[in-house]
């Protein structure tokens, strides 16, 4: 329209040629400019394409790995799924972190390693080993750090296992690891982002089939149901116990009933805890469980082995043709205060039991050390004083 | 020009933006302040602001006339009808899915602009230009493999062989089953 043409005192063109003897493209411009490709254009996309845009070269690997796209996905991509917890700053505890990504940690990412229940039985374990060593006469800042350095590697040796169990469960049946022939299983990558490698050591750990003894004994338990035949079911048991049945996914004539919770004990005590109205009230006592295949079958007194494997929400399932167990999820804990984190409270205190039962429902008496009488294998209504 | 009765906050104040060729284009104050690095100059010089008819001139050496008319474009669109928030992540690779069609067509552009837009509205500091721009690019990023990216937008690959093994290695593992 009327745009007014006044060229004269625009004297900055002369020295914008001279920078622009070799120009760079627009596009080489916008991708160079930190910030914009990370938290402009890769926000956009799902965790497909950013897995692509790190692949394209070093600067869109650098962006594409970049810390607040990850938190991103985990928040969005952890929701629902077990043992892990899609809150801000959670990292997977079972991370594969190389030195670059355990020297940008803070304390709250070490904290919410440590308060994941099964990692607090080896920070115990440590502490005694620490105190015992000639770094006792150290400062305790520096014990801390030592404590928390030390402690990534022992859960990326994990870690470590736990792929090379995948990887060997994969041959086994599986065909699209192409010439691949790692022999010794483990991988040869550590992540040297954060968020990144957190995410990325969650998705490998959830294809993961084997399960750990840490795992299987879970302070949380597992929820037991039984399998009945549709065809089978009463109407009345079904109009009764409604509440409790669900379909079976896999099977549209199975339905599951739920019965109790069980726990497997680290000393082989199998416990079932009825619920106080529990159909059919049955109880078998002194049940002992073991392992048939380490990580994958496991019998319980005279009972048809369980099989492991995972669910979809990153969960463990035990079944065999009578039962199917889902693990309980234990998550890491919400508060990451330090006062009241179990990471940091004596084997003995109170509180490390009150923490390590979140189902108030149940009457179950979690303690691994003083109440093993195996008498009493079922405590469904008349231990309320026993609990811690 | 057509804009003056949509802005009645402003009264009639006319900025002058000259562009990197020292082109002038006179725009409502209104449409000059989507720009927050326009909005900051004019809110530093509001004291010695003496009424008198003559236009401020804003000076953007880093923004090319073709760029700067884009640029002004949608800003007054912009004031008509604002760009609704586009959803993170994209459900389309077609812009049209995600915003309104007269945002979608604004932006169906050579790619060379497209980028030239970006850098102004990074420059100039206008929020909803730079997300429309950045997520037409991360259109074109949706669904394409590494080597399709580097093909569309004229990308060298720099890794190493050993880089790109880890990489590769890496994101083998994070495909969500």
């Amino acid at each position: 329209m009327m745009d007014s043409l006044d060229t004269n005192d625009v004297n900055a063109n002369n020295g914008h040629r001279v920078a622009a003897d070799e120009p760079l493209s627009p596009q080489s411009q916008v991708f160079a400019l930190i910030g914009i490709l990370e938290h402009k254009i890769l926000a956009y996309l799902e965790t497909i394409d950013v897995l692509s845009a790190t692949a394209v070269n070093r600067r869109w690997k650098q962006a594409g790995q970049n810390d607040d796209i990850w938190k991103r996905i985990i928040h969005r991509y952890w929701k629902n799924k077990k043992g892990v917890s899609s809150e801000t700053n959670m990292i997977f505890w079972r991370s594969l972190f190389g030195r670059q990504a355990v020297q940008t940690m803070k304390q709250e990412h070490i904290l919410c390693m440590f308060c994941h229940p099964l990692v607090q039985t080896k920070y115990n374990t440590l502490k005694d080993e620490i105190s015992k060593s000639t770094l006792g006469e150290a400062s305790p800042e520096f014990l801390q750090r030592f404590v928390q350095v030390h402690m990534l590697d022992v859960i990326s040796q994990e870690g470590t296992a736990a792929v090379a169990g995948t990887r060997e469960n994969n041959n086994n049946n599986n065909d699209d690891d192409d010439g691949n022939n790692n022999q010794s299983g483990a991988p040869r990558i550590f992540f040297s982002d954060l968020y990144f490698g957190s995410y990325a050591s969650s998705v490998m750990d959830s294809k993961r089939s084997i399960i750990t003894q840490q795992e299987l004994c879970t302070p949380f338990g597992f929820e037991m149901y039984f399998k009945i035949e549709e065809e089978d079911a009463d109407d009345d048991v079904i109009a009764e116990t409604s509440d409790r049945l669900q379909r079976y996914d896999d099977d549209r004539s199975i339905l599951l009933y739920k019965y109790s919770t069980c726990y497997f004990r680290h000393d082989r005590d199998f416990r079932l805890v009825l619920r106080p109205n529990a159909v059919p009230a049955y109880r078998p006592v002194d049940l002992r469980w073991r392992w048939l295949r380490m990580g994958s079958q496991i019998q319980v007194g005279p009972y048809p082995p369980l099989f492991v494997s995972r669910t979809e929400d990153w969960g463990w399932k035990l079944e065999n043709m009578h039962v199917v167990m889902y693990s309980i999820d234990g998550t890491c804990c919400p508060s990451l205060d330090q006062h009241h984190h179990p990471a940091f409270q004596d084997d003995d205190n109170n509180e490390v039991d009150d923490v390590r039962r979140p189902h108030d429902d149940h009457d179950v008496a979690w303690n691994s050390d003083a109440s093993s009488d195996s008498s009493g294998i079922l405590h469904d209504d008349d231990d309320d004083s026993q609990d811690v | 020009m057509d804009v003056e009765e949509n802005n009645n906050n402003n009264d009639n104040t006319i900025v002058k933006l000259i562009s990197r060729e020292g082109k002038a284009f006179p725009v409502p104050l209104a449409v000059a302040t989507m720009s927050e690095l326009i909005k900051s100059m004019k809110d530093d010089d509001e004291e010695d602001d003496d009424e008198d008819s003559k236009p401020t001139e804003v000076p953007l050496p880093n923004v090319k006339s073709e760029v700067l008319e884009k640029v002004i474009e949608f800003c007054q669109h912009h004031l008509e009808e604002p760009m609704s928030e586009i959803e993170k992540p994209l459900k389309s690779q077609n812009m049209a899915d995600v915003v309104q069609k007269w945002y979608a067509d604004f932006v169906d552009l050579e790619q060379v602009l497209l980028f030239e837009l970006i850098l102004a509205a990074n420059y100039m500091d206008i929020k909803p230009l730079l997300d429309l721009t950045c997520a037409t690019v991360a259109s074109m990023i949706k669904g394409k493999t590494p080597e399709e990216i580097r093909a569309t937008f004229n990308i060298t690959n720099d890794f190493s062989p050993e880089e790109e093994a880890q990489v590769r290695e890496e994101n083998k593992w994070c495909e969500e089953a």
